[in-house]
């Protein structure tokens, strides 16, 4: 991604707490996110501009994901479900996060695990330069266990893993990209698979027409940031 | 004269230093003995020493020994005399046994043509050696080529031969069914002439019985005017009644018998007729038996556009689907169970073909329960109205319910069911519903069945090679 920046991130014990359970639907329609109450939010740093750029959430987060769409060949994609016990979220201004949701708290004793899991990072995408329209409506979640990488925007969401990438746009465009091979659904309802894609100029296109953005810019950030998540 | 004495006086005193020199010399030379008498005497004295120690020891080494029997109380008795010297053995050293040597390598037999002049030691460096190889491995290579010929030959040969018997029996198979064609057709030709012949007959016998009715009516006229005459007392009117009755009574007959030989014509034709028709039957059952792969066609379906656009593709997954999950009991329930396989045809239709091999029944039963899960949620009209609806796009609850006219329990009870066998999956946020790739190959298989059922029913209905008789008796 353009503008990838290397730097160190760091946590500071100021948690806030959440004051209650609730549930928050993204605008896009597509994720879901439901959050506990007494669920820890540490403030996330950038070390040397000192500047807060994210959160590290403890508790358990659930993520659900309508990670699915119709084609001609019927629904294809996945209905994501999962629970996670660590976060981080970026950035600081966060849609499901407000004042009525949190109040501050003490420190906590042991804090040495918070610091531990966020100085494994080490290179951070910088979103001002992330190229996407509206940086403010862009949500990245990185999960711990599984590591996973989710990046939620106004009309899509995009699940990184390490072996593979899923993403939905809209209604009805879709791609899935794995070792097993690569799907895409058109906002024609067309599908098409690996096995009719044989150029890599195509698939390309096919990526460039649901992200909206050059598949090597993406991915090989991607893919060198996960390098540093294991 | 002195000088003769002089010299003679020199001489003795020489002669007496010569004597006085050999005394000397012989006193020396026994002196010498005497001394090499002496080493002898102490050379011999000292193995004369040497020897009585041997034989002191020995003398012990046999008291020893004696001894040593004696305890053992086996008598040994030293049969040498103990005065006797013991000649020295110096002691032999111990030798290891040699370790056997490895049997040598069984020769190969070679035969004698192959190698000339393989007498004793080959010199493999040598010219003749060298040449006597290349000689072999040509008459090698050659031998190989002419087997290779001779093989192509033989394959030639028999393949032609293979070709041949295959065209023949071909030909025979093609003559036999082309005759049972030709007569077929023949056949059908003849059951038609027979059954224009059974018209023409029956005809007759109506045409004749209507002769046979004005015959009986003139008959009676005739037998009115006599008795008329006969009242009358008319004898004229008398004879020609008469002449009239016989008339009449002639025609009767004649009229009866035209009846009997039609009737007669009539029951023949339809004896042949039908004799025909059995014959015919039997051709046709051989026919279908021996022809081959039967073929029923589906024929070209129209389920709407959505159809042609990606037939292939599911039409070829339905195509696997029916393969592994539908078997079709052929043989009205006994054990042998033949597969049924399915396949593409150029044209897009599926060809259902029988093939032999009996298969497991208690595999056959699993899978069967299986298939009946998966088709009982097909078995009901709404449930395939929801999934043709979902074809299109992804519904809520709402417009679904609206469109099949199911609310409440009666929606979920359907969607249910069908979610239980994975052809529709709904939206965790939303809630929409959406139809799986199983789904639409369900509902596609459905709607084949449906197709292909009013397929057969126009085929029944139409006219062609039907033989409609009816024969009235």
């Amino acid at each position: 991604m353009a503008g990838e920046k290397t730097m160190r991130l760091s946590v500071k014990n100021r948690p806030l707490k959440i004051t209650h359970s609730y549930e928050y639907t993204f605008d896009n329609n597509i994720v879901k996110i439901s959050l506990s109450k007494k669920s820890l939010l540490f403030p996330v740093f950038n070390e040397k501009e000192n500047k807060q750029i994210g959160f590290l959430l403890e508790g358990p987060m659930g993520i659900i994901a309508d990670l699915i769409v119709h084609s001609q060949k019927g629904a294809v994609g996945e209905l994501f479900d999962k629970t996670f016990s660590t976060v981080i979220l970026f950035p600081v201004k966060l849609p499901f996060l407000s004042l009525d949701h949190v109040k501050d708290t003490a420190p906590v004793e042991n804090f040495e695990p918070y610091q531990e899991i966020v100085s494994k990072y080490n290179r951070v995408f910088s979103l001002n330069k992330i190229g996407m329209a509206d940086i403010s409506k862009h949500t990245l979640i990185v999960t711990q266990k599984p590591k996973l990488f989710w990046l939620i925007s106004s009309d899509g969401a995009y699940l990184i893993g390490k072996k593979e990438i899923i993403g939905r746009k809209g209604q009805k465009k879709f791609l899935w990209i794995s070792k097993k091979g690569l799907i895409s659904v058109n906002k024609d309802g067309k599908y098409r698979s690996i096995a009719d894609m044989l150029q890599i100029k195509d698939i390309k296109q096919s990526f460039q027409n649901v992200f909206g953005k050059p598949l090597s810019n993406l991915f090989s950030s991607i893919q060198n940031s996960f390098s540093k998540f294991t | 004269m002195t000088e003769e004495k002089e010299n003679k006086k020199e001489l003795r005193e020489e002669i007496d230093e010569l004597k006085d020199l050999i005394q000397n010399l012989t006193k020396n030379q026994a002196n010498a003995y005497k001394d090499l008498d002496d080493k002898e005497r102490t050379k011999k004295l000292e193995s004369d020493k040497k020897q009585d120690k041997i034989k002191r020891d020995a003398r012990r080494r046999i008291e020893r020994d004696i001894n040593k029997k004696k305890r053992k109380v086996e008598h040994f008795i030293h049969d040498e005399p103990l005065d006797r010297a013991i000649p020295v053995v110096k002691p032999v050293k111990v030798v290891k046994p040699a370790r056997p040597a490895r049997p040598a390598r069984p020769a190969r037999p070679v035969s004698p043509r192959a190698f000339k002049g393989f007498e004793g030691r080959i010199n493999f460096e040598s010219e003749d050696f060298k040449d006597s190889l290349k000689d072999f491995t040509k008459r090698v290579e050659k031998a190989a080529k002419e087997g290779e010929k001779a093989a192509k030959e033989i394959t030639d040969k028999l393949t032609k031969k293979i070709q041949k018997v295959l065209e023949k029996e071909n030909e025979r198979l093609r003559e036999a069914v082309n005759i049972s064609t030709e007569e077929y057709e023949e056949i059908m030709e003849e059951i038609k002439d027979y059954r224009t012949e059974i018209d023409d007959a029956q005809q007759n016998i109506d045409e004749e019985r209507a002769t046979l009715i004005e015959a009986q009516r003139e008959m009676g006229m005739a037998k009115r005017r006599m008795e008329r005459a006969k009242q009358q007392g008319d004898l004229e009117l008398q004879q020609e009644a008469k002449e009239e009755l016989r008339e009449a009574t002639e025609n009767l007959q004649d009229a009866r018998d035209d009846i009997r030989g039609a009737n007669q014509e009539l029951t023949q034709a339809k004896r042949e007729f039908a004799r025909l028709q059995r014959r015919a039957e039997k051709i046709h059952e051989a026919q279908s038996k021996n022809g081959g792969a039967r073929v029923i066609r589906v024929g070209d379906v129209d389920l709407g556009s959505t159809f042609t656009e990606y037939s292939d593709r599911v039409m070829s997954s339905l195509a696997k689907n029916l393969e592994s999950t539908i078997k079709i009991a052929v043989d009205g329930g006994k054990r042998a169970i033949r597969g049924v396989s399915t396949k593409m045809d150029k044209d897009g239709d599926i060809t259902i073909i029988e093939h032999g091999g009996a298969i497991d029944i208690e595999e056959y039963e699993e899978v069967m329960e299986k298939t009946a899960d998966l088709l009982s949620a097909l078995g009901d009209k709404n449930r395939l109205l929801l999934l043709k609806i979902l074809e299109d796009s992804p519904q809520y609850q709402k417009e679904l319910a609206e469109e099949t006219g199911l609310r409440g329990g009666t929606f979920k009870h359907h969607s249910d069911i069908l979610q239980e066998v994975n052809f529709i999956t709904r939206e965790a946020i939303r809630g929409r519903y959406l139809i799986t790739q199983l789904g639409i190959e369900a509902l596609k298989l459905a709607e084949l069945i449906h197709y292909r059922k009013q397929q057969l029913e126009n085929y029944e209905n139409e006219d062609d090679d039907s033989i409609d008789i009816d024969i009235e008796d």
